[in-house]
């Protein structure tokens, strides 16, 4: 349990960077503190494992004040997340991974079990421990740099905004991992992010800050339910108030069913589903429906009808059912995907999203919460218009 | 031509013990500033001041003439080898200096910032970040020095250190020697430049690895 007591910051220059905070986080809580760009959350993360000092009240973890602790010692017990390049560009996966269990000296045995142990938790092959994290991406770097912060066994993690440089498809990624992950270790996490979305999909409980003060600590439907007062309304409306009741954390509703072609078949079959869809592009599956691919016509066009396709397989971009809409929309628009193969928590192909698949569904959601008006034919001058309806 | 290797055959045993001379002369100047000028350079970089007196006094000292500096600390310290090693140390404090802040400065305070925060003393952060990230650029500034100092050495014959500058000047002295000229002028070279490509290589090992080795 981490309890923050009255706490109060000021930076040598007068500025007041905390006023007053208090909050707890009960064990095994995933809290995040979220609020616009200078509101203190960054400082009042740090004050936890004293990278910042109090300048007045005090911090509980468990009963003790971590002022009476070592900061070093205390920073140890800690785990510690930050924005994208928090792996040491000289060191291996490895010794990257270990580096808290060393400094505590822990014996060479168990260090190794443990980064074995530590990258299959992060859900990545164990020859990346011979890797630098220059040769991995951004999203397999953050994977280990949360692995890090649990190397040493530490109860609780601090995060600060770590995936705000991810692009936003790793990023969704890399949400439902942590989430997979807290569920499994059962950790306290401290989350600072900007991102609303980000903090309503993760947290057990919310913490609105704004000019180093706290307006409201609660959980994500109280917040919604009960905010109380107009800014924290604002925040966690943000960009949702003109939505109406449009679905976000869910693909399904929008996805078109879409053949597949199994990755055994040839390339005669393929070109008859291809027939079929009347598209260029056909998504490849293995026996148990998971996606592997996508073949592009143009490629076999010219190739013997008997040949197996697996040649010709090329690796897509695909988005997780419960991506948000708006990361898909971002993909679909910005960058031009023409569509985007959507799977499940299996990875199991579930079907494709369009433009025109979502903005069918987004008229059909706003349509069902509609109420027709019974005046239509009053009110209504062109008698054609009328005449349509019947 | 023939000459000069005559002369190399005849007297290299000589050569050889100049040759020894020279390198420890310059090798100790160096050392000297490398034990000042490296912790120097460190707490330079940790208190951010770039312009402080101690780096303005190297800039200065670089700028005297060999010739008058080696003159200058005669006076002080008499003839020999140590005056040489002195104004060896004393030019060597430059580039040790400057390469050892830059390369400390350089490292991302992003990266200490988190190092602190997984929990490393500031000597840890020091020896387990900081150093190995600028190491080879500080490896850098000793290799200046390094080849600066071979060259102040053979000036340091006017005061009588020894080494190669002692054949040059013997071969000026001699009427009608050019080889002798040249076979001390061709061992400072030498010297230099082979001190030179191998800190080089020094240098690239202790460049902080960012990829595995792809293939050896």
């Amino acid at each position: 349990m981490i309890e923050l007591k009255n706490i109060y910051k000021k930076f040598p220059g007068g500025s007041v960077a905390l006023n007053n905070v208090s909050f707890t986080v009960e064990k095994g809580e995933f809290v995040s503190l979220i609020g616009p760009s200078g509101c203190g959350k960054t400082t009042c993360l740090r004050t936890v494992n004293r990278m910042t000092e109090l300048t007045g009240g005090s911090i509980l973890i468990n009963g003790k004040n971590i002022n009476d602790l070592n900061p070093t010692i205390l920073r140890r017990s800690i785990g510690y997340v930050v924005q994208q390049i928090g792996l040491m560009p000289h060191m291996t996966i490895y010794e990257n991974l270990i580096t808290v269990p060393k400094l505590l000296k822990w014996p060479e045995e168990e260090l190794k079990a443990r980064a074995h142990q530590l990258i299959r938790y992060a859900e990545l092959p164990e020859e990346y421990l011979k890797y630098y994290p220059a040769e991995l991406s951004g999203g397999q770097q953050q994977r280990i740099g949360v692995m890090r912060a649990i190397a040493a066994k530490q109860k609780i993690v601090l995060m600060d905004e770590p995936f705000g440089a991810l692009d936003p498809v790793t990023r969704n990624a890399l949400q439902n991992f942590i989430i997979r992950w807290h569920n499994k270790l059962n950790v306290t996490v401290i989350f600072v992010t900007h991102d609303m979305d980000e903090a309503l999909k993760l947290s057990d409980k919310i913490v609105i800050m704004n000019k180093g003060e706290i307006v409201q600590y609660d959980t994500p439907e109280n917040l919604f339910n009960n905010p109380v007062n107009g800014f924290v309304e604002e925040f966690v409306g943000a960009g949702r108030h003109s939505e109406g009741q449009l679905i976000l954390n869910a693909l399904r509703p929008y996805l078109i069913p879409t053949a597949t072609v199994n990755i055994t078949s040839t390339v005669e079959d393929t070109l008859e589903i291809q027939a079929e869809q009347n598209s260029k592009y056909i998504y490849v599956v293995d026996d148990d429906e998971k996606l592997i691919g996508y073949i592009d016509a143009d490629d076999i066009s010219e190739a013997a009808h008997d040949m197996p396709i697996s040649d010709y397989v090329k690796d897509t971009a695909y988005a997780d059912l419960d991506t948000n809409l708006k990361d898909v929309l971002f993909l679909l628009k910005r960058l031009d995907y023409k569509h985007i193969p959507v799977v499940d928590a299996d990875n199991k192909f579930q079907g494709l999203i369009t433009v025109s698949s979502i903005s069918s569904q987004i008229h059909e959601q706003l349509l069902d919460s509609h109420t027709p008006p019974t005046s239509i034919k009053d009110t209504c001058k062109n008698d054609s218009l009328i005449k349509k309806e019947e | 031509m023939t000459v000069l290797f005559q002369y190399f055959s005849e007297n290299w045993r000589y050569i050889l013990i100049q040759s020894r001379t020279h390198f420890l002369i310059s090798l100790y100047g160096v050392l000297l500033a490398c034990l000042v000028a490296i912790p120097l350079g460190i707490l330079l970089a940790y208190k951010k001041k770039s312009n402080s007196l101690s780096m303005m006094i190297a800039n200065i000292l670089q700028t005297i003439p060999s010739i008058a500096m080696l003159s200058v600390l005669m006076i002080f310290f008499g003839l020999g080898s140590n005056t040489v090693i002195i104004a060896n140390f004393l030019y060597s404090l430059l580039p040790i200096l400057k390469n050892t802040y830059a390369g400390i400065t350089n490292v991302d305070p992003k990266l200490l910032d988190v190092a602190e925060g997984l929990g490393m003393t500031r000597i840890q952060r020091l020896f387990k970040v900081v150093l190995p990230l600028s190491i080879s650029i500080i490896i850098g500034g000793i290799k200046n020095a390094i080849v600066v100092a071979v060259g102040i050495t053979t000036v340091g014959t006017f005061v009588g250190s020894g080494g190669l500058g002692d054949i040059i000047t013997r071969g000026i002295n001699m009427v009608d020697a050019g080889e002798v000229v040249w076979a001390g002028a061709i061992g400072a070279a030498f010297m230099a430049v082979l001190l030179d490509i191998l800190l080089g290589f020094v240098e690239k090992k202790l460049t902080p690895k960012q990829k595995r080795v792809s293939s050896f």
